[in-house]
């Protein structure tokens, strides 16, 4: 028997609402699987960042509204993940550059893995299955006003090696993927598939 | 003061003066040469002693002042020769009236003076540092070649104000670490003056020749903040009342003030809306140490139910610069406590969970256990076994109630009596066998692999600790059922660390646990459009090793050039140091060590080979295998 | 009379010895020296008129130049021998690791009981110690010539030059596994080229998609049992020369039976409690590889008693099993040095298959001088007498020539005596 390959974990930590988008790892395995043949674990993971458990999941998605603020040992943890070659997606859930969720993750991204830099339109993270010419797709609450009433033009990502280690998304990718699976059949355009370029290009590059 | 006692003070403080006259010339020699200088000296101090022995004998003294002060007219000779004479008083009078003073001040300053002129000749011939104090920079400036020895050149550095440091010199420096910020002066040969940068570079000196010099920046350290009070994060019954806040501060330097900072959060589901604010702000007034305290009345904060304050201490140093991060302490949360959340929330008033009980079994009988340990002298054999029987038996209990709980988390219902009944325990282990049970009774047959799987979140949260604290105690009931509580004790805290672990792990889920949802993979399987999948090429990824072999060749090319030219082959290593300052500290430490050897003119071999290792790393060894490459 | 008589045909015949051991053809010298004073005997008994017999006592090895003196000698008609009560034996030799770092690895033997140290020419590199009969040492660099010194003898080895590789090629499916072989392998320095199969029609790749060839790739990884049997021709590429590793479910995949000695075993997943960093499991499961009946597999790694990493040649090939599927996890959890580790682990898979170039033969790989010594000179020979030579050739006539002037005298003496003139 072999273990499932990917399973999508969300990064549950102490200060905040980690869990405020529940159902996107479902939502974007489910899209995972509905494009590619990679192996998926059909049940989406929480592992808590102070817990040495992270390090068995190489892919993590952190997303909220309230501040984040690690603790020493989610620091130390995800410091080591990060050199290890885990890839940390965050999305913050209040598509605010001045709310509490921006301020305070990137500050701690920058202290426990480095600077956050704008990631060009042209890098790879937007051909790795389907192509995205002008970089990060819009979302609908960008599109609305909503939160900072902006249509971020970058993501922002800690790169290392080449790599992408630390993906940051102002966009709110939170609300715009946090949906059963099954109401994908009332889009004429699947709106995870981005979502399924991340994984794939964490899981192959 | 009689005369003999005159004639005493003069001849000890001419033979005085001997001796450090003789003594000074052997060290102007001595420092001139390790080893010919120390002979020459001693010849030369002895020598002089020869010549000067006069001054130990009192009889020449006496003479030697009645040629001096003829006004004596021998009256010393005479009270030496015949001290008792009858003209005693007279004389005695002739001689107090004379003032040797004069005389003996010339004698002193001739025996002392030449040979001090001549020592402190010496130390500046020798000793560049007393030159640099005595001549100007440009005195000494030409014609040595880098990295020699002598070569007056000196850093001062003097660092930021508000570090408190005092200036400090540095003697012919390869590199220069300090501060960011500090001022650097070159003085002597070479002469520049430039601000310590943020990043490592190579200063480039002009002066007689090209000189080198490594920056290296010390960045100033945030000042390191705890928060004492409160302690923990806490739900809070109502936004009212108050809450004593205490943290510490440390910096490096000093602290220039030091606050509590809150991030009032309002709002549920997608609506959120936050606050900030400060609190409590102290100066340090420089100090290294601050202590920070305040009281928060929360009715200040308008909290409804439901709202958390985000709470840390926040400290910053006297460092000016626009960029330099304060330090801050971690984050305590308080909740206030909502209607309708009690299921949910770890309130303190309710009752512990099932784990959290048998946390405090577990603890009682491992003091049971150890009081048994430390009785088994005095109990009977009889009584002993009876002990460890009944603690046996509380073990067991405690272990079926904990297996109880992870069999109903794992197929969510309760544990019938058959379903654990079947439990293969003599061939695996415990763990493993109500593993087996539990996915017997659910038809999951990856249950017993779920620790390796990684498939369910909360299987891996909770379970794998709760699972291990299972055997745990199973192995400590076997081993009191042979009567051995002193093997028993380590695998009973062992089952306690491990239910503590499980409950932190379930402390954390607030807000309840997500909609369990599982993804009906061979439905969905490649049912997506894929026309428009168009994946793009895999980008290669840089290696470590190349940056190795690069610098391995710059080191082996600045050897080289080290043996045609040492000036430039020092220079060569100089840039290849600050280029490996932040990519391979520790090998720009070594490197900088043989460098510091290397222009003191000293054998560098020793250092050298020491920088190799910390660039390629230390041998390994393996042993011979048949196949080559996999030694 | 009768003395006189006596003394007359004393000296006759010493006279006639005389005579005779002057007409005797030149006898040879016995010649003994210490290997310390080797240099300067060797250039005496060079200059000397006589063919001596030489014999060196040796505490160490004499140098390469020394030797061949001397076998120069023996060729020139001089009977050479040696002996030793105590030596070193020592014997080194010295190549380059066949990963693109390049490091040296050096196999060293060495009964001595000091401790014998390795350096190269800038200096010492390490002391082997608790040396035995092997070692093989991986140096991360080395400059010039690698020396072996033990009591003041050195052995020499050349280091060769780096081996140059084609690319590699990895094919999976997409998951953990692959990245981080992947990536283990690009941290070593390996160009590796990809293929992951994202969905039946689609592949994430990087470099060539054309069929398995050795022109272009030293080695290709298999990485589960979907990649061999989309992959044709790693038969032949391996028959060709080149290197397959085949990890994983890729093991035990039919369509590369022929590349098997081993039969694949049931996996086995590492017990509760098991530590990420434990390499007895590399990553939490494994699955042992019984080695079958064919010649030439070698079992590399094994765990429990049982194989997990088996490499075999095939034609001019070279084929590698590997009895792990998860070895992500031991570099993810696997502690602080896992990520060297695992990278290190995977490349020395690697290169232990890929095809080598044959353009870098090793004129020089290392040198044993005892070896040297008893090529050159034989096996060692008891020192021989030394009277007898000496006697034959310098002290006789002055024995002879004393007995002569001897009996002369005393019989001119004894016929003084009596009167008689």
């Amino acid at each position: 028997m072999t273990a499932p390959e990917f399973v999508w974990a969300t990064a549950q930590y102490e200060s905040g609402d980690w869990d405020s988008a529940s159902l996107v790892g479902l939502n974007i395995t489910d899209s995972v699987a509905r494009y590619t043949s990679i192996k998926v674990s059909p049940t989406p993971a929480i592992v808590s960042l102070s817990s040495p458990d992270v390090l068995r999941f190489p892919f993590l998605y952190l997303t909220g509204h309230l501040p984040v603020r690690f603790t020493e040992s989610e620091r130390r943890n995800v410091g080591d993940f990060v050199e290890r070659g885990g890839f940390l997606f965050v999305d913050d859930h209040n598509h605010d550059i001045d709310g509490v969720f921006h301020k305070t993750a990137t500050e701690e991204l920058r202290r426990t893995c480095g600077v956050l830099a704008d990631l060009p339109n042209e890098h790879e993270l937007y051909s790795t299955v389907f192509r995205f010419a002008d970089g990060p797709p819009t979302t609908s609450h960008e599109l609305n006003g909503w939160g900072d009433n902006l249509v971020h033009k970058h993501l922002q990502a800690v790169v290392v090696n080449g790599r992408i280690s630390v993906l940051y998304s102002s966009k709110d990718y939170s609300s715009e993927w946090n949906y059963h699976p099954e109401s994908k059949r009332f889009f004429s355009i699947d709106n995870t598939r981005f979502g399924v370029n991340v994984v794939v290009y964490a899981l192959t590059r | 003061m009689t005369t003999t006692q005159r004639v005493t003070g003069i001849r000890l403080a001419l033979s005085a003066a001997a001796v450090i006259g003789a003594a000074a010339v052997f060290f102007a020699l001595a420092t001139l040469h390790a080893r010919y200088g120390v002979v020459a000296g001693s010849v030369a101090a002895l020598a002089l002693l020869w010549h000067w022995r006069g001054v130990f004998s009192r009889r020449r003294v006496i003479l030697w002042m009645e040629e001096r002060l003829p006004e004596l007219r021998y009256a010393l000779v005479a009270l030496s020769e015949q001290p008792e004479t009858r003209f005693r008083d007279i004389l005695e009078a002739r001689v107090r009236a004379a003032s040797a003073r004069r005389a003996v001040t010339v004698a002193l300053v001739r025996l002392v003076a030449v040979p001090i002129a001549l020592l402190i000749v010496a130390q500046i011939i020798t000793r560049p540092l007393l030159a640099r104090t005595l001549l100007s920079p440009r005195a000494n400036a030409g014609g040595a070649s880098p990295g020699a020895p002598s070569q007056a050149f000196m850093a001062i550095v003097t660092p930021p104000n508000y570090s408190r440091i005092a200036a400090d010199t540095i003697d012919n420096p390869t590199s220069v670490s300090a501060l960011v910020g500090s001022d650097l002066r070159f003085v002597g040969a070479w002469s520049a003056q430039v601000t310590m940068p943020r990043r490592p570079i190579a200063l480039r000196l002009s002066g007689p020749t090209e000189r080198l010099v490594a920056l290296e920046p010390r960045a100033d350290s945030a000042p390191n903040v705890v928060i004492e009070l409160p302690a923990r994060d806490t739900v809070l019954p109502s936004g009212t009342g108050s809450l004593t806040l205490a943290a510490s501060a440390r910096d490096d330097f000093g602290i220039a003030t030091g606050w509590f900072e809150m991030i009032v959060s309002s709002g549920d589901g997608e609506r959120f809306t936050a606050r900030s604010t400060a609190i409590g702000r102290t100066s340090g007034g420089g100090a290294q140490h601050l202590r920070l305290a305040v009281t928060l009345r929360l009715d200040t904060l308008g909290l409804k139910p439901g709202d958390v304050v985000h709470l840390r201490a926040v400290a910053r140093d006297a460092n000016p610069a626009r960029d330099a991060e304060p330090g801050s302490s971690e984050t305590r949360t308080l909740r206030v406590f909502r209607r309708g959340e009690g299921d949910s929330l770890a309130v303190e008033a309710a009752p512990p969970p099932d784990v959290g009980r048998s946390e405090l079994s577990q603890r009682m009988l491992i003091n049971m256990t150890e009081k048994l340990v430390s009785d088994m002298r005095r109990l009977s054999r009889s009584d002993a076994s009876r002990e460890a029987s009944n603690i046996a038996r509380e073990q067991a209990r405690l272990r079926r109630r904990v297996g109880a709980i992870i069999f109903t988390r794992l197929t969510g219902d309760e544990p019938e009596p058959d379903d654990t009944a079947g439990m293969d325990v003599d061939t695996l282990p415990p763990g493993e066998a109500l593993l087996r049970a539990a996915s017997a009774a659910t038809n999951q047959p990856d249950l017993q692999h779920s620790e390796e799987a990684g498939g369910d979140g909360t299987v891996i949260g909770i379970n794998a600790p709760l699972l291990e604290a299972f055997n745990a105690m199973w192995e400590a009931e076997r081993r009191l059922g042979v009567v051995e509580p002193r093997q028993a004790l380590p695998h009973m805290r062992a089952a306690l660390a491990a239910i503590q672990r499980a409950r932190a792990a379930e402390r954390l889920y607030l807000r309840g646990r997500p909609p369990k949802i599982v993804i009906d993979l061979a439905r969905i399987r490649l049912s997506g459009k894929r026309d428009a999948i168009d994946p793009g090429e895999r980008s290669p990824r840089a290696s470590a090793i190349a940056a190795i072999r690069e610098r391995r060749t710059r080191f082996y090319a600045a050897l080289d050039r080290l043996l045609a030219e040492p000036g430039a082959g020092i220079d060569s290593l100089t840039l290849l140091r600050v280029d490996a300052l932040t990519s391979a500290p520790t090998f720009a430490a070594s490197l900088g060590v043989a460098i510091d050897v290397l222009r003191s003119g000293r054998d560098a071999t020793a250092a050298l080979l020491a920088a190799r290792r910390a660039l390629s790393g230390a041998p390994t060894s393996g042993s011979y295998t048949r196949w080559s490459g996999f030694e | 009379m009768r003395i006189e008589r006596i003394l007359r045909a004393i000296a006759a015949l010493a006279l006639t010895g005389w005579v005779l051991n002057a007409l005797r053809p030149a006898p040879s010298r016995v010649a003994i020296t210490d290997g310390a004073q080797l240099a300067g005997a060797l250039e005496r008994w060079t200059r000397a008129d006589i063919t001596p017999t030489l014999h060196v006592r040796l505490d160490t090895i004499p140098d390469a130049a020394h030797l061949a003196w001397l076998a120069a000698l023996r060729d020139a008609g001089a009977s050479v021998s040696w002996s030793a009560s105590r030596i070193p034996v020592t014997a080194v030799a010295a190549y380059r690791s066949p990963e693109p770092s390049g490091d040296v690895i050096v196999l060293s033997t060495v009964l001595d009981d000091g401790a014998p140290v390795l350096s190269d020419d800038l200096g010492p590199i390490d002391t082997l110690t608790g040396a035995g009969l092997t070692n093989a040492s991986h140096i991360p660099d080395a400059e010039g010539d690698l020396v072996l010194t033990a009591r003041g003898q050195a052995a020499r080895a050349r280091v060769g030059a780096a081996t140059q590789h084609r690319r590699v090629l990895v094919i999976a499916s997409p998951g953990w596994e692959s990245k981080f072989v992947i990536a283990a392998l690009e941290e070593r320095g390996w160009l590796v080229d990809s293929r992951l199969q994202i969905s039946p029609e689609h592949v994430v790749a990087r470099g060539s998609r054309a069929p398995l060839d050795t022109s272009r790739w030293s080695a290709v990884v298999l990485l589960d049992s979907a990649a061999a049997e989309t992959t044709p021709g790693a038969e032949r590429f391996a028959r060709e020369g080149g290197g397959v590793v085949l990890a994983g479910d890729a093991s035990r995949a039919r369509s590369v039976n022929a590349l098997r000695s081993w039969r694949a075993a049931e996996r086995a997943v590492a017990p509760l409690g098991t530590a990420a960093g434990d390499t007895t499991w590399r990553g939490m499961s494994r699955f042992p590889l019984e080695l079958r009946a064919t010649p030439g597999a070698i079992a590399i790694e094994t765990r429990a008693g049982r194989a997990t990493v088996v490499v075999r040649r095939h034609y001019g090939g070279r084929v590698a099993g590997v009895g792990y599927d998860q070895t992500w996890r031991w570099r993810m959890a696997g502690g602080e040095n896992s990520v060297a580790e695992h990278s290190a682990w995977w490349s020395r898979i690697v290169a232990s298959v890929a095809m080598r170039s044959a353009t870098v033969p090793n004129a020089n790989p290392g040198s044993a001088p005892l070896a040297s010594l008893y090529d050159k000179l034989g096996a060692p020979a008891p020192v021989p007498s030394a009277f007898a030579g000496v006697a034959a050739s310098r002290v006789l006539p002055h024995i002879l020539g004393a007995f002569l002037l001897g009996a002369l005298l005393a019989e001119w003496i004894m016929r003084r005596r009596r009167g008689a003139p």
